[in-house]
């Protein structure tokens, strides 16, 4: 399994919509380095106007609430992660519907079994999708703290962080801010992983690669609209994963059970069904 | 004679054939239309004093203008753009479908390229019309399936919910419904063309997602030269003096439509023909 | 030696029978020909013995091992069943060497001497998607044969080659019959299976209806 697992990295890595939705990734999250550091001059040209008369409120802005997963009201931010499952899926989300529709897979199956292609391909999607959603956020993350410092978050000024709290992972937010934010990266890299396994397992059920890849995000922001609009009046819990996985509260405060629970059924659909099916099912 | 048969072709391939999407969005509108309903039920308030209008203003009022602040997150509005979002989506399969398959034929028989561009164009134009249709069908069958009338006024109310500001700025309906029927389809209209002209320099996935993106940034900024501005009524000149000249975004659409029509057209004749995306 | 048996095997999809009660036993050194009209099932017959899909009802032994439940696949085997698939953005020795890697039991020289062999380049760096279907085909058949299998299946190897192709395709799997694999085609042309094939099955809506012994010219059944 470890020679047909280099193989599919390989593939994944070498192919053109890995490069390109990586390249756009990137370049979003320059775009919101590119604005954090022009709010940041903005506000050091009035921190010059205002003088030592008045508060600085220091506090409002670190790094901690300037990258892109602890920032709101950021165009470029914002973008990022209500696109961030399609940069998760579009990479290789499609690789094993293709494979399996033009007869490729009845090649490499033939070599090493069905479970070996199947774990391999499942393996490969879920670490291809987590780079490609956390990568960027790294880069962003290393590049605005070489121009905001990273000054320890002050509870007082917590409408700042839009982190209160009762959110998941406050008190962690207030004593290791950094923690706290590569935790928030590995729950982005998860996300990511599982979302683009769930094109995989809707390989079974869809017939085109546009519905494979585009059916689940469209599913996602229905359940998104159901959460924040059509039951909104119900449910006060942060439950969307378009939301939960910023470290700020966007609408709704965010549980660490829920959270856990809805990874944890992605997981079920997205290696339950691909294995389950890829193994049991006849190749054709 | 052709492109009456070509457009016929499309029609029923691209239109007839994927009633089962536009079953789907029916039954999202409808569940829009729910929301509507379940929010005045949670605020106590009569659901029977909706009106056809009020579900219709509620469809396509997007959302107010968003004002950057530090202590303000940006909350976009998700039923104006699931509404759309939709419609990006069941444009998006068909026109290279038809390309990489059956069409191909077609193509070769009408011996003209921009016959099969101009038709695909066409078929857009239906698929949209028929989408909203389907909208104000669903908001006046919920409208009599829940007692509401069918005027097109819109309540106070409503209006108060929405955050428009001068209640008291009496709007004629006329108005309201020209704007209502043109816009937001129109704009729709234009964005998918726009969409199927992008899918011919890059791949069609990637077009998707400019769209959508356009349409969070038109969420995001309160623009004349951003598109998606006009499809959200409540930041029309109908409402405030500050709102959007409606007239500007007829214009821009019809000009960035048939922009989109002319660069595909040009670009789709000279283009060699080969079974990609 | 290779040996394959399917003994009394059967297969339903979705209700329809596409084989029937089929008892083949085969050994290595041979070519065997399948027979038919369009779906009569030669390619469901192939697909069974590969481990692609598993039999309703019977059971298939390679080398004595029942395939499903002592063994997933046989251990040696090259296939082209249908049309050839292979990675769009790769050329033509680039994707048969990550086929090839998978197993890790052949040479790059090796691949470089059956895509020769096939009639293709191995320095052509032309990506797969660029190739004509003759190309694809002849591609599909060198990874059938780069790694020397014990079994080789090939569904119609001869579509869309060229006279020169059919000839190159005859004398490769004389070669690999001379080398003692086992080797089942399917073709629509009486004349190449007779030509090569030692024992040709017919088969008729999913049954085998005839067996002939070319070597012996009668028929066996």
């Amino acid at each position: 399994m470890r020679n047909t697992l280099k193989i599919e990295l390989k593939k994944a890595i070498h192919n053109k919509y890995f490069l390109i939705t990586f390249a756009i990734a990137i370049f979003i999250a320059l775009w919101s380095s590119v604005h954090t550091f022009q709010y940041m001059n903005r506000i050091q040209q009035y921190l010059l106007l205002i003088g030592n008369n008045k508060n600085p409120n220091h506090s409002a802005d670190s790094l901690y609430n300037n990258w892109m997963g602890g920032q709101f009201g950021s165009f470029p931010t914002d973008l990022y992660y209500f696109i961030l499952p399609l940069i998760a899926a579009f990479p290789y989300g499609w690789s094993y519907f293709q494979e399996r529709k033009n007869g490729y897979s009845k090649n490499v199956i033939c070599r090493c079994g069905r479970k070996n292609y199947v774990l391999s391909k499942y393996i490969c999607t879920f670490i291809i999708g987590g780079i490609t959603v956390l990568l960027p956020l790294i880069m962003n993350y290393i590049i605005v703290a070489c121009f905001v410092p990273a000054r320890m978050p002050d509870p007082c000024c917590n409408i700042h962080y839009a982190v209160f709290g009762d959110c998941m992972w406050s008190n962690l937010f207030y004593t290791n801010p950094l923690l706290y934010d590569v935790c928030y990266m590995i729950l982005t890299f998860v996300f990511g992983g599982l979302w683009a396994t769930i094109s995989m397992m809707a390989s079974y059920f869809l017939k085109n690669k546009f519905a494979v890849l585009l059916v689940p995000y469209i599913l996602l922001i229905i359940f998104h609209y159901g959460i924040h609009s059509l039951f909104e009046w119900r449910i006060y819990l942060e439950a969307s994963p378009i939301n939960y996985v910023r470290g700020v509260m966007v609408d709704n405060i965010s549980k660490e059970w829920l959270v856990f629970l809805e990874l944890f059924i992605l997981f079920i659909f997205g290696f339950g069904i691909s294995c389950y099916r890829g193994i049991k099912d006849d190749v054709y | 004679m052709m492109f009456i048969k070509l457009i016929r072709y499309d029609l029923r391939n691209g239109l007839l054939r994927c009633w089962k999407k536009f079953l789907i969005s029916f039954c999202m509108f409808t569940v829009f239309c729910f929301d509507l309903y379940l929010n005045w039920v949670n605020c106590r308030l009569n659901p029977a004093d909706l009106s056809l209008g009020d579900y219709t203003i509620f469809l396509f009022r997007g959302m107010r203008e968003y004002i950057p602040d530090s202590s303000q997150p940006f909350i976009f509005p998700i039923l104006w753009m699931l509404f759309y979002i939709l419609i990006f989506y069941i444009v998006l399969y068909y026109p290279f479908q038809d390309l990489n398959g059956f069409g191909k034929n077609i193509l070769v028989n009408s011996r003209k390229r921009s016959l099969w561009w101009l038709s695909k164009c066409v078929w857009i134009i239906f698929s949209v019309i028929t989408y909203f249709a389907l909208a104000w069908a669903a908001a006046i069958i919920f409208s009599l399936t829940t007692g509401t009338n069918l005027s097109l006024q819109i309540n106070k109310l409503q209006l108060m919910m929405l955050g428009v500001r001068d209640v008291e700025m009496v709007l004629p309906i006329k108005n309201f419904v020209g704007l209502a029927i043109i816009l937001p389809p129109l704009v729709a209209i234009s964005m998918c063309l726009m969409q199927l002209t992008i899918s011919l320099f890059v791949k069609p996935l990637y077009s998707f997602l400019f769209s959508i993106s356009v349409l969070l940034i038109s969420a995001y900024y309160k623009s004349e030269l951003l598109l998606g501005n006009y499809a959200m009524l409540i930041r029309l000149d109908i409402w405030s003096e500050n709102g959007l000249k409606s007239i500007n975004g007829i214009y821009f659409s019809i000009i960035l439509g048939l922009v989109s029509i002319v660069i595909g057209c040009i670009y789709f004749c000279r283009t060699d023909i080969m079974n990609k995306e | 030696m290779t040996s394959i048996k399917i003994d009394n095997v059967t297969k339903t999809i979705k209700n329809n029978t596409v084989l029937e009660n089929i008892n083949i036993t085969l050994k290595s050194g041979v070519i065997i020909g399948l027979r038919g009209e369009n779906g009569s099932g030669k390619t469901m017959l192939m697909r069974l013995i590969s481990g692609l899909i598993k039999p309703t009802k019977g059971k298939v032994y390679i080398n004595e091992k029942e395939l499903g439940k002592d063994i997933s696949f046989p251990e040696s085997i090259g296939l082209l069943i249908e049309n050839p698939a292979f990675l769009d953005d790769f050329s033509g020795f680039k994707n048969l060497q990550i086929l090839a890697s998978v197993k890790n039991c052949t040479t790059n020289e090796k691949i470089k001497n059956t895509i020769k062999a096939v009639g293709l380049d191995p320095e052509d760096k032309k990506k797969y998607k660029k190739y004509s279907l003759g190309m694809k085909q002849r591609l599909g058949i060198a990874a059938a044969l780069m790694e020397s299998p014990d079994i080789i299946l090939l569904d119609e190897p001869t579509n869309a080659l060229d006279s020169k192709g059919i000839e190159m395709v005859k004398n490769l799997l004389q070669k690999e019959k001379g080398r003692g694999a086992l080797i089942v085609i399917s073709c629509h042309d009486l004349s190449i299976l007779q030509s090569l094939s030692d024992e040709i099955y017919l088969i008729e809506n999913g049954k085998i209806v005839n067996h002939i012994n070319t070597e012996k010219g009668e028929d066996a059944v």
